[in-house]
């Protein structure tokens, strides 16, 4: 990977000023995105994933803020540093957002073709004909039957499955070198959900570009994710490349994670724990955000806050102990099957 | 639940605009409990035997105390001055008493029918909901003025009358409002629980339906209650409401009629009859407006 | 499982919801949300209901609870017949005649199985009238011992618990009505209900939004529980919940399944918690039943092409995992024009001709391991 990352994310932080306090949803969060792969970034709720898709999109509500030092460079310019005017040619031109819910995205007053077309227009030198040319043709691609006759149609007349294609294909009208796509298939029955992916892919692999995606669904990164970012508490806990990640996870939380899954592919006695409930962002423990759930934690844990360690070139993880994770956990495994 | 109320209200104290409501709102409660001792129900201009001056037998009818018809401006005697021979503080303090006393027993009385049909419409569905809602909305289609001066030509004109046909006209909105949330309440997974624990249908309908829908309709009331009292001073600008010469903001404007354009080449010269008793008026329906508002934070339990 | 007792039989169950329009709100067209439904639950086993949005799975579980009245069909209870127990009286007192009545008239009284021959000894002891009388006596009780007997737990942790009562009322109000505890007994019993399910007793003074919301599901599970119910059906029980908190609740379950000898009906989208927690799984689809077989036997050999395709979308959270995927073309159609024929034909990559004719039958191809499959285990 000598690449140079089309995407860089360095130590943002996104604070919400509420009544009850300062929540702070990103708190120092590090990733590259490279050309052409996926990332998948993955996370309970309160997590920070969502905030981090709408902090590099800078779509935040008013109440959200980036705090100063955080920095989102993307092809070299820093985004945070953009006008407002320049933020809206990157945003629909060069990167993309798909979300769980298309209505939100769709606008229910105007047809799919006039949202399509108004992406095109924008952002390309075209006639109306040749965008609505373009428009027919991309909803097409993205497996939308009779483009024709559905263009014309308004977001409520398609099925949840036909209006997450909308969305794509007006995501994708304009070849955006990054699509960020916030849990695209949650809303969606799982036949549905891997339309949508397979589509997802294809179109990827014929436009080259980069996709962050951003789920719950563990199983939706481990199909779909070149690298992973597991975040937890508003930090990056851990991440890798899928396969070690799944493999050699050198994070209790990931591990935990992972084995608290019911699962297809194999067969489980019984379910892992992972013991006290998802912290409220309001009151993240001081030390280790993940240090009240986790079994392995000890007095450094519960006052320090651990930095990513490099596990190796493309693997890191945050915790004191990432040495020794793998062993403890086997260790506890064979231990509670015995 | 203890600290959760004390965050409420540390809530609701933060916010000015409460603050406002609130104050103005204790204000205009002090002044109408107080009113004998701020406006003495007295006529001066009729002492008895001994020298004292005559008590009147109805307070709220404004003693008069100059022959004089003309507005009189303030002096220290009536800082609000005086028109039709009738002090105009005194109107303003016993005002706020009747205008409490058409807001809250107009309010009451129409959210109750509201509320009870509303209700039966929202539980039992079907042709039940389609007649009564029917109803409703050949009630909302009568204009409400023309409706007010039908119904006191028949009943006879009188505040009394103005505030039948205020609650006849005035249930509509709270009926709709609690059918919608008794409608959207129903289909809640704590009511379908409760059905499948096999708890009585009466007390679904009050431990889990009325409480989660009866807090809008209260927000609710609490907010026309202000506007009604306007409601009610347009019927009585317009004659149809209080009597001559009753302590009533509505019918104190209905005085200043020949009055409210000025003297010639000043138009602003009988200010005083249009001020004291308007501005007593936005002020009843600013504190209950805010009030309302207040309220609204505090029961939403979602905006906790 | 033959000598297993059967607590749950659902026959032939229909559920129609009416689409209204127009001024006098005629009924313009039907939602066929379950249509001819018949399965068993034994004592003390899960059965895992499966299926995508719009298939049933939940209208089941509100019928079966009388939450919804069933359209047609029959919910038979350990060895009772409790559809009509939720019938205003005429109501009851027709189907019983439609029921039982005619059937002992004219049919040949030998063939008689199960409740049929129950009843039928009924009402050959007691006549006619003395068998209406019968079943239609203490309906009161009976609707009691109904609630007794089964329980809910459902999805939306939010929604499930009224925001203005205390978790002690909500915990302990239906046992209360049904005398299953004592008032004076409230506290002490709401307590231990709270601590079984892993709630610190002192908070049944909370309210539900003092509560996260694995808490509130388990405070639902409390709710249900203390009813003391045999069957309780989990209405996506888990679904609303973070993965860290879905597998404790899960646990919870199987945990408490064991200890007081309960039975599930767990209805789910999710086949991998399916597969989890179930015995049997049942799969339907677009109100139909399309599989129903032992867990095991199911996802080691599924025979209807929908749970093939279903099992390979299901995403498996490890890459080196290698499966044959099958993607399946189109949307789930609308239960109010289901397709001719068997309802999977349009999506179906093995369809063939007669598919779209004929409605194929839920048949019994090895013991235990139904499929409604013109041709079960063609997709490869």
């Amino acid at each position: 990977m000598e690449k140079k990352p089309l995407l860089e994310v360095k130590n943002l932080k996104t604070y919400f000023y509420t009544e009850d306090g300062i929540v702070k949803a990103v708190d120092g969060v590090d990733f590259e995105v490279y050309p052409g792969e996926t990332l998948g970034i993955v996370g309970e709720s309160g997590s920070g994933k969502s905030v981090t898709s709408l902090s590099i999109m800078r779509l935040l509500d008013p109440n959200g803020e980036i705090i100063e030092g955080s920095q989102i460079i993307f092809e070299g310019k820093n985004l945070l540093e953009l006008s407002d005017d320049e933020m809206r040619k990157i945003r629909g031109n060069d990167i993309a957002m798909i979300f769980q819910e298309p209505m939100v995205a769709l606008n229910p007053v105007f047809t799919i073709g006039e949202q399509i077309m108004e992406a095109i227009l924008l952002h390309q030198d075209v006639s109306k004909t040749e965008a609505r040319k373009m428009a027919i043709e991309m909803l097409q691609k993205v497996g939308i039957p009779e483009p024709e006759k559905r263009i014309d149609e308004y977001p409520h007349e398609l099925s949840g499955g036909m209006r997450q294609r909308a969305m794509i294909a007006m995501a994708l009208s304009c070849r955006p070198k990054l699509l960020i796509a916030d849990e695209p298939t949650t809303a969606l029955d799982v036949t549905i959900q891997a339309q949508i992916l397979e589509l997802m892919k294809e179109l990827q692999k014929e436009y080259g570009m980069a996709i962050i995606l951003i789920t719950h669904d563990v199983g939706v990164i481990a199909e779909n994710a070149d690298r992973v970012v597991v975040m937890y508490g508003g930090m990056v806990m851990e991440t890798a490349n899928v396969r070690e990640l799944f493999k050699e996870m050198r994070h209790p939380y990931t591990w935990g994670l992972l084995n608290s899954l019911p699962r297809l592919d194999i067969e489980q006695e019984r379910l892992y724990n992972i013991p006290g409930i998802v912290p409220d962002p309001l009151h993240f423990p001081p030390g280790c955000r993940f240090n009240t759930r986790c079994e392995f934690a000890d007095e450094k844990c519960r006052k320090e806050i651990p930095p990513l360690y490099e596990v190796n070139k493309e693997h890191f993880s945050r915790c004191f102990y990432y040495q020794k994770v793998e062993e403890a956990q086997k260790l506890k495994k064979a231990g509670e099957s015995a | 639940m203890n600290t959760e109320l004390k965050r409420t209200l540390r809530k609701l104290f933060k916010n000015p605009s409460a603050i406002l409501g609130f104050s103005l709102l204790t204000f205009f409660i002090i002044v109408a409990i107080f009113a004998p001792l701020i406006s003495p129900p007295i006529n001066p201009m009729f002492p008895d035997e001994n020298g004292n001056p005559m008590k009147l037998d109805n307070p709220y009818i404004m003693p008069i105390l100059s022959w004089s018809s003309d507005p009189v401006p303030p002096s220290k005697d009536h800082p609000f001055g005086m028109i039709a021979g009738r002090d105009i503080l005194y109107g303003v303090v016993w005002g706020t008493r009747t205008a409490f006393k058409i807001g809250l027993i107009v309010v009451t009385a129409s959210t109750f029918f509201g509320i009870i049909i509303g209700s039966i419409a929202g539980y039992f569905g079907g042709w039940v909901d389609e007649v009564l809602m029917r109803i409703t909305d050949v009630f909302l289609s009568i204009p409400f003025l023309l409706a007010a001066m039908v119904l006191t030509t028949i009943l006879g004109s009188g505040l009394d009358k103005v505030m039948i046909a205020m609650i006849i006209f005035g249930w509509m909105a709270t009926a709709r409002l609690i059918r919608a949330n008794i409608l959207q309440v129903k289909e809640e997974q704590f009511v379908l629980a409760a059905k499948a624990l096999g708890i009585k249908n009466y007390i679904i309908i009050l431990r889990h339906i009325l409480p989660n829908t009866i807090f809008p309709v209260l927000v609710q009331a609490t907010m026309r209650l202000g506007s009604l009292v306007i409601t009610a001073a347009a019927l009585s600008f317009l004659g149809l409401g209080a009597p001559i010469g009753y302590a009533d903001w509505g019918s104190m404007l209905n005085y200043t009629r020949n009055y409210i354009l000025g003297a010639s080449g000043q138009a602003l010269a009988y200010w005083y009859t249009v001020f004291y008793p308007g501005i007593a008026m936005v002020l009843f329906v600013l504190a209950w407006n805010l009030v309302g508002d207040a309220l609204r934070d505090v029961f939403d339990p979602k905006l906790k | 499982m033959s000598e297993k007792k059967v607590l749950l039989k659902i026959e032939n169950l229909v559920k129609y919801f009416p689409i209204r329009a127009g001024v006098f709100k005629r009924i313009i067209a039907w939602v066929k949300a379950v249509d001819d439904v018949s399965f068993e639950i034994y004592e003390g086993e899960t059965v895992g209901l499966v299926g995508e949005s719009g298939c049933g799975k939940t209208t089941i579980g509100m019928t079966l609870l009388r939450l919804y009245e069933p359209t047609s069909g029959r919910i038979i209870v350990g060895n009772e017949d409790t559809t009509y127990y939720f019938m205003p009286y005429f109501k009851a007192k027709k189907y019983i005649k439609k029921t039982y009545i005619k059937k002992f008239e004219n049919e040949d009284p030998e063939k008689f199985t199960g409740i049929d021959k129950k009843y039928y000894e009924l009402y050959k002891q007691l006549g006619e009238s003395g068998f209406y009388s019968k079943l239609l006596s203490n309906i009161k009780e009976k609707r009691s011992e109904f609630r007794k007997t089964m329980q809910i737990v459902f999805q939306d942790p939010y929604s499930s618990l009224n925001p203005r009562i205390r978790i002690k009322t909500i915990v302990s109000e239906g046992p209360v009505m049904h005398k299953v505890i004592k008032k004076s007994e409230i506290i002490d019993k709401v307590k231990a209900a709270l601590e079984e399910v892993g709630i610190h007793g002192d908070h049944m003074y909370r309210f539900p939004h003092q509560f996260s919301g694995g808490q509130r599901q388990r405070i639902g599970m409390a709710r249900a529980l203390l009813m003391n119910p045999k069957l309780i059906v989990a209405d996506e029980a888990v679904a609303a919940l973070d993965v860290s908190i879905r597998s404790q609740v899960i646990n919870l379950m199987l945990d408490l399944q064991k200890k007081h000898n309960l039975t599930y009906l767990f209805i789910s989208h999710d086949l991998s918690v399916i597969k989890y927690i179930s015995d049997r799984v049942v799969v339907m689809y677009l109100g139909k039943i399309v599989e129903n077989a032992p867990k095991k036997v199911l996802f080691e050999d599924p025979l209807h092409p929908y749970t093939k395709a279903l099992m390979s979308a299901i995403p498996v959270p490890n890459p080196d995992y290698k499966k044959k995927r099958i993607i399946l073309t189109g949307d789930v159609p609308s239960p109010v024009n289901p397709p001719s024929g068997c309802r999977f034909h349009p999506r179906c990559p093995v369809a063939k001709e007669i598919c779209s004719k004929e409605e194929p039958p839920l048949k019994e191809i090895q013991p235990g391991h139904f499929v409604a499959c013109h041709f079960p285990g063609s997709l490869k």
